[in-house]
């Protein structure tokens, strides 16, 4: 254990020094913040039968999206790039178990997700008033740490199918925005056609959304937010099988 | 326990590629051992398997006593691997860098005195990995591999892309990590590193190690004829040579001089002293040449290939 906190202290030490990181997680999700939460002032939707003004429903969207962003995407993205320069070699030529290495990483990402969380809760709060009511926060909880779960799970296996950084940022836009879109992140799902939800439903980014979108109405965990969690944790466990049958250490052999 | 590395009947397919077929090595305690053959010849394949990296169809191998295919936490702990380029962690110092690997390593030696043995000084330090210099990185590297104190080094082309004063430098480097009692297990494709460097030497091709021997004696080298080159006075032809020099020529003419082949270079030249004094001439760019390391290991991975060469000895 001393060795994985070791590993994530330079990790976010080398994530936090890197431009493009910094990007990724604080500035993005906070001009996407500013945008949504600022253009769409009045107008109303509902989110699992409660009327929601626009800026109530955009401010989770951004968590979410954050989320997903800081952990799916910077994992793969970090993984791959580590295996192909032998990085993840080297690592795996010390002591430290394998296990550890890995858990090092995830706790990286999802240690920089809380934060870009955080972040964007304090500035939802302050600059638009949006909230959390004090009954939501163990939802929201639910959500922050079932999203971090299924989506480093996933990132692991995820990471196993593209041999360069280049292939592997496309293949996870492909692969993120489409569910953005119909997993009631950008457009309410309750606006979308059933025949949508129900593929959004299959997939973990509309169950993440679901809690952080129930929490900000003060939903507390029962029934539909226990599912959601523990549908989260099942992709969390195909996404770790998937990878303990895939994951390579060793970067692509050249020539 | 009295080698450091022991491989017997060592074999390796990538489907229908045999990469090794039936390897065979022993390296001591406390040598080098510098390990050369042509790009895919089954070098990486057998490096990969010894450092724990790579899976083997057959063949019993032993890394300081154990089998790497089932490589513990212990057994990492006492091997350190240099690969080939490896950028490093971009975001951090190089002391940064070495401080992480460090803290991996039961008993590490200190952060700055490694970074001293490799010659990289407070300045170096300071730097991030991301803005070293080609020899400077490869600094990082070996200083990353030697961080755990480990009694066995793996080395794949350590110098590679350096210049020769660079180069040079490596070389005193390595020198020093023989002085520590390190084994060290290089490859390379510099055939003046191997000779300097190396105990013995290994080579293969074809998955199959086709020689081995210490850098003096590789390919017969020590008993292999050597060149004897010169040219004559215009006017006198090289049909006027002694007989039993004559026997000797080679039909080329490299440089256009001739060229003698000979296994024994002090009486040829003898004779073609006597020669020479007896008509009154005097022979001009007159050189004697032994076989370099690269001579033979261009012939013996030449011959493995299936080409035609002249039998040298």
């Amino acid at each position: 254990m001393d060795l994985v906190l070791h590993v994530t202290r330079f990790q976010l030490r080398a994530f936090l020094r890197n431009r493009r990181a910094r990007m990724f997680t604080m500035v993005i999700p906070l001009i996407l913040l500013a945008l949504l939460a600022g253009v769409f002032d009045g107008g109303e939707t509902t989110v699992n039968g409660v009327k929601v003004d626009y800026r109530q429903f955009f401010v989770p969207s951004v968590v979410v999206f954050s989320l997903t962003l800081t952990t799916l995407a910077m994992l793969v993205a970090t993984v791959v790039n580590q295996r192909e320069l032998g990085i993840l070699k080297r690592r795996r030529a010390t002591p430290m178990p394998a296990w550890a290495l890995i858990a090092g990483q995830s706790l990286t990402v999802v240690l920089m997700a809380i934060g870009t969380v955080a972040l964007l809760l304090i500035v939802g709060a302050i600059a638009f008033g949006v909230r959390i009511p004090a009954a939501g926060w163990p939802t929201m909880i639910l959500g922050v740490l079932g999203g971090a779960f299924a989506f480093c799970g996933l990132g692991y296996a995820l990471s196993t199918f593209a041999d360069s950084a280049d292939s592997a940022q496309p293949m996870i836009q492909l692969i993120t925005f489409p569910l953005f879109f119909i997993s009631g992140i950008w457009i309410p799902i309750s606006e979308l056609p059933k025949a949508l939800e129900v593929i959004a439903k299959i997939f973990p980014v509309e169950h993440v959304a679901d809690l952080v979108h129930r929490a900000y109405v003060g939903a507390v965990p029962t029934g539909p937010v226990l599912l959601d969690f523990a549908i989260l944790l099942a992709w969390a466990a195909l996404g770790a099988v998937v990878a303990s049958q895939r994951f390579v250490w060793m970067p692509p052999r050249r020539g | 326990m009295d080698t450091a590395i022991s491989v017997h009947g060592l074999r390796r397919s990538f489907g229908e590629v045999e990469a090794v077929a039936g390897v065979d090595l022993e390296v001591g305690h406390g040598e080098i051992f510098a390990f050369l053959g042509p790009n895919g010849a089954g070098k990486t394949t057998t490096i990969e398997i010894l450092e724990g990296f790579g899976g083997r169809d057959a063949g019993e191998v032993r890394v300081l006593g154990v089998d790497p295919a089932r490589a513990t936490s212990e057994w990492r702990q006492r091997v350190g691997i240099v690969m080939q380029e490896s950028p490093g962690e971009q975001e951090l110092t190089v002391r940064e860098c070495m401080e992480l690997y460090a803290g991996l390593y039961k008993e590490p030696r200190p952060v700055a005195e490694t970074l001293e043995l490799v010659g990289l000084g407070a300045e170096a330090a300071a730097k991030m990995t991301g803005t070293l210099s080609g020899g400077q990185r490869r600094r990082l590297d070996v200083a990353l591999a030697l961080i755990g104190d480990p009694e066995l080094i793996f080395l794949d082309e350590p110098t590679t892309g350096f210049d020769p004063a660079a180069r040079r430098d490596a070389w005193r480097m390595l020198g020093g990590l023989r002085d520590l009692g390190k084994t060290i297990f290089l490859t390379t494709h510099y055939m003046e590193e191997a000779e300097r460097l190396a105990d013995r030497i290994a080579v293969i091709a074809g998955g199959r190690i086709i020689d081995a021997g210490t850098p003096a004696t590789i390919g017969r080298r020590d008993i292999a004829a050597s060149e004897i080159l010169f040219t004559l006075p215009p006017g006198v032809s090289d049909r006027e040579l002694p007989e039993d020099l004559l026997a000797l020529m080679r039909p080329e003419r490299p440089g256009g001089r001739i060229e003698l082949h000979s296994a024994a270079p002090l009486a040829d030249l003898g004779r073609l002293g006597s020669w020479a004094e007896g008509r009154g001439i005097e022979v001009g760019e007159l050189e004697v040449r032994r076989p370099t390391l690269e001579d033979v290991y261009l012939r013996l991975t030449a011959e493995a290939a299936g080409v035609e060469t002249e039998e040298v000895a």
